[in-house]
């Protein structure tokens, strides 16, 4: 399985289409267990706002517990939502996710990245998934002293994709969230609030959370060890007695196929997927 | 360029409007530089929906100029067609005639039961001021 495959399936694993009551408005994905992120402008900074979450056939129910910034007059008039952009979702129902992996450190200049978001590029009348690949140009300093973005480039941000993922592909981690393009129908890239940042702003629900969730569950960070060991050596992946690339398509095919994929182990055999005792994971 | 608001009917109903942007906006494909690139749009939340100033005038001004300029034939029946945009600017919205081609159009259907008036309808369409 190549790295861009691996970074698709971990995208799509944590990733979801936003909906309101007037439609499609974006993407968002799960940073927590009974926790997702989303741009605040893609909700208007509507704390309260319900929401419904979906990918393939999976679907939650969940309203807007936090914008930063709350919506105010003046950003009703605003040509661009104030940093940091981001809004916190708590999911009210729905069946258990996947939770993406947050980076805690900022990622290096140049690095390439991955970002999936639903837009309309396909067909004006339908929204569908979408990838693209970008490189880390660079960072970009706000109005808010403690909100610096990162600035993304060689790819095109389009619309739909605000509250996106962005995963690092050479170490599997979440790097933070896609908000504004930098210009549309342009491979001028974008901007993006840092994993740092959403963490630091939610601490008890989106850090700890997070945390818990991937301690609880180490299937995620397996899978991007074995891309951190692929990035500095081809051969890392059929390592002996390490993570096989079998264990990992499995994996990467459970948690795309959906169930729950947060509390139930998954064993790994010549049959494919099966549900084992919750506990540690097996790898 | 359109966006989707909550608006406060004069009734006092609130419901959920596709506005057209007046002013260049920040997801305008056209327009160069940064934009938000969400779907649908800037939300406006509920809880600040936006008042519809104008929506009763229009509505009251466009009847009461038709039925005064059809009143010396006295018609038995008397249908006006026309559309109301609802397009956002700084700070609100406001609802102005429908364009259709570049012009606000008003269909006025006008009719006589009585055989001795030969007008059976009316048709005028006035230009949107710009």
């Amino acid at each position: 399985m190549k790295s861009e495959d691996t970074a698709k399936a971990l995208l799509a694993a944590c990733s979801a289409r936003l909906d309101t009551d007037a439609g499609p408005q974006g993407t968002a994905f799960f940073v927590a267990p009974g926790y997702a992120v989303t741009a605040a402008h893609v909700v208007g900074g509507a704390e309260g706002l319900l929401v419904r979450l979906s990918e393939r056939s999976d679907s939650w129910q969940g309203h807007v517990a936090d914008s930063r910034p709350p919506f105010t007059d003046e950003i009703a008039s605003a040509s661009l939502y104030p940093a940091p952009d981001i809004a916190l979702i708590k999911i009210d129902e729905g069946p258990d996710h996947a939770c993406a992996l947050l980076g805690r450190r900022l990622p290096d200049s140049g690095v390439r990245v991955m970002v999936r978001g639903h837009t309309r590029t396909y067909s004006p009348q339908e929204v569908t998934a979408e990838t693209e690949t970008f490189r880390l140009t660079g960072d970009l300093e706000t109005s808010d002293p403690g909100c610096t973005l990162l600035k993304l480039g060689l790819g095109e941000a389009t619309l739909g994709m605000s509250g996106a993922p962005v995963l690092e592909m050479s170490t599997g981690e979440v790097v933070g969230m896609l908000r504004t393009t930098r210009g549309l129908r342009s491979n001028l890239g974008g901007w993006v609030v840092p994993a740092d940042l959403i963490r630091s702003l939610w601490p008890d629900q989106v850090a700890l959370g997070n945390d818990r969730f991937h301690e609880r569950d180490s299937r995620w960070r397996q899978v991007a060890s074995q891309l951190r060991g692929r990035s500095s050596s081809m051969n890392a992946a059929s390592a002996e007695g390490g993570l096989s690339i079998g264990k990992i398509q499995s994996y990467l095919t459970s948690v795309i196929t959906g169930g729950e994929i947060g509390v139930v182990n998954i064993e790994y055999g010549p049959t494919g997927r099966r549900r084992a005792d919750q506990g540690n994971d097996d790898g | 360029m359109s966006e989707i608001a909550q608006v406060m009917m004069p009734s006092g109903d609130l419901i959920w409007v596709r506005v057209r942007v007046a002013e260049p906006a920040a997801a305008d494909e056209h327009a160069a530089g940064p934009a938000d690139v969400g779907l649908g749009g800037r939300v406006a939340p509920a809880v600040q929906a936006l008042r519809l100033p104008g929506f009763a005038e229009t509505v009251r001004g466009v009847v009461s100029s038709v039925r005064q300029a059809l009143d010396e034939h006295q018609p038995d029946s008397l249908a006006v067609e026309f559309g109301v945009e609802i397009a956002a600017r700084a700070g609100g919205v406001l609802s102005v005639l429908a364009e259709v081609g570049g012009t606000a159009q008003i269909r006025v259907t006008a009719s006589w039961g009585r055989p001795d008036v030969a007008l059976a309808s009316h048709r005028a369409e006035v230009s949107e001021p710009r």
